[in-house]
């Protein structure tokens, strides 16, 4: 009862953090999971896309509501991580594993300088022709480099296979830096998207019977309330606020996987 | 049909799911647990069943919206990371 009770805390701020920065929040529950509660990691990783899924639905509702989500972007941008991750289960043999770990960790740390760089929200100037053929933008919006973030975002998907990784950091980073949509509209898109990519692998874990089913319920209904509450958060907190935040991630999970890479060509 | 209208049925379509995720299978499956009835595993099992396919009926709600405001290219794009998803979770399986 008491190792529910923590799944069911952890599960909260996993949700709620995971919902600021747009990530889904495994970055926090695995390592509870597999250090604290001493389940299997295949275990931990099943309930952990099942909780994302948990936080896309609740943190949805709210973003939709506050038009915060771009549905068109989402859904272009979704083709390319799901080709990105089919292409990255026949690439993976080929590609240095450990060299990836740490291109990618210096990449996103890189990434992180030019986010403390950037003092003033960009914005985009001009409508890419690809935008305007597929109605991607809506309303004021205009959308720069359609073409680079959609091969960020297929890159991504290659990465989340080969080095079993979420995409969601790459996700907000192709939408911040390249279509040049506010932080607080990138990451709630991502929120949307992250969803859509991790049913499907839930659905089959489910079937599988590879899902604790009551431990299951407890984390997402934590990550469901968490993300209710990382949704609230969002409105109250400034952009440059939350690009801080994102940026402490990003210098995180950068410096995380440079270490998993000189562990990995050791 | 306006993009906001778009994503007021996908929100409407949201909401339902999430309330009856919560309201009709976590509730009465933890009740149904609490009275120790084997039914309540069953019911919880079903609550994440259908929360883990909604964001994949959402998608085709998409493709039938788009379809509607006569954004073909979008309602191409929906459709395909669907079948995407639906075939390397099948092939998945072998």
């Amino acid at each position: 009862m008491t190792l529910f009770a923590a799944s069911f805390i952890v599960s909260v701020l996993a949700g709620t953090f995971g919902t600021l920065v747009g990530l889904g929040g495994g970055v926090i529950l695995i390592p509870f999971l597999t250090l604290v509660m001493d389940i299997p990691l295949p275990t931990a990783v099943a309930l952990s896309l099942l909780s994302i899924v948990a936080t896309s639905n609740s943190a949805a509702t709210r973003f939709l509501s506050q038009n915060m989500v771009r549905v068109p972007v989402a859904s272009f941008l979704e083709l390319g991580t799901v080709l990105g991750a089919i292409l990255g289960v026949f690439v993976s043999g080929l590609l240095p594993v450990s060299i990836l770990f740490f291109l990618f960790g210096l990449f996103l740390l890189f990434s992180a300088y030019q986010m403390l760089k950037t003092r003033v929200e960009m914005v985009a100037t001009l409508n890419h022709p690809l935008a305007q053929r597929l109605q991607l933008s809506e309303g004021h919006d205009q959308l720069e480099k359609v073409p680079q973030a959609w091969a960020v975002m297929l890159l991504a998907g290659v990465l989340s296979s080969v080095l079993g990784i979420g995409a969601g950091v790459f996700k907000v980073l192709a939408m911040d830096r390249m279509l040049k949509l506010p932080l607080k509209v990138s990451t709630a898109t991502s929120n949307f998207m992250i969803g859509m990519t991790a049913s499907a692998s839930s659905l089959i874990f489910l079937i599988q019977g590879k899902i604790p089913v009551v431990l299951g319920v407890v984390v997402s209904l934590g990550m469901f309330c968490g993300a209710l509450l990382g949704s609230r958060l969002v409105s109250k907190i400034s952009n440059q606020g939350l690009r801080k935040i994102f940026t402490f991630v990003l210098i995180l999970i950068g410096l995380q996987m440079i270490v998993r890479g000189v562990n990995g060509s050791l | 049909m306006e993009a906001s209208k778009r994503n007021e049925m996908v929100l409407r379509f949201l909401k339902i799911s999430n309330q009856a995720v919560l309201i009709l299978f976590f509730l009465s499956g933890f009740i149904l647990l609490a009275l120790d009835h084997r039914m309540g595993e069953v019911f919880l099992y079903g609550a994440l069943l259908m929360m883990a396919s909604t964001p994949l009926v959402r998608s085709c709600l998409l493709v039938w919206l788009y379809t509607q405001e006569k954004r073909k290219a979008l309602a191409w794009i929906s459709l395909t990371t669907i079948l995407l998803i639906f075939l390397s979770s099948v092939a998945s399986f072998f």
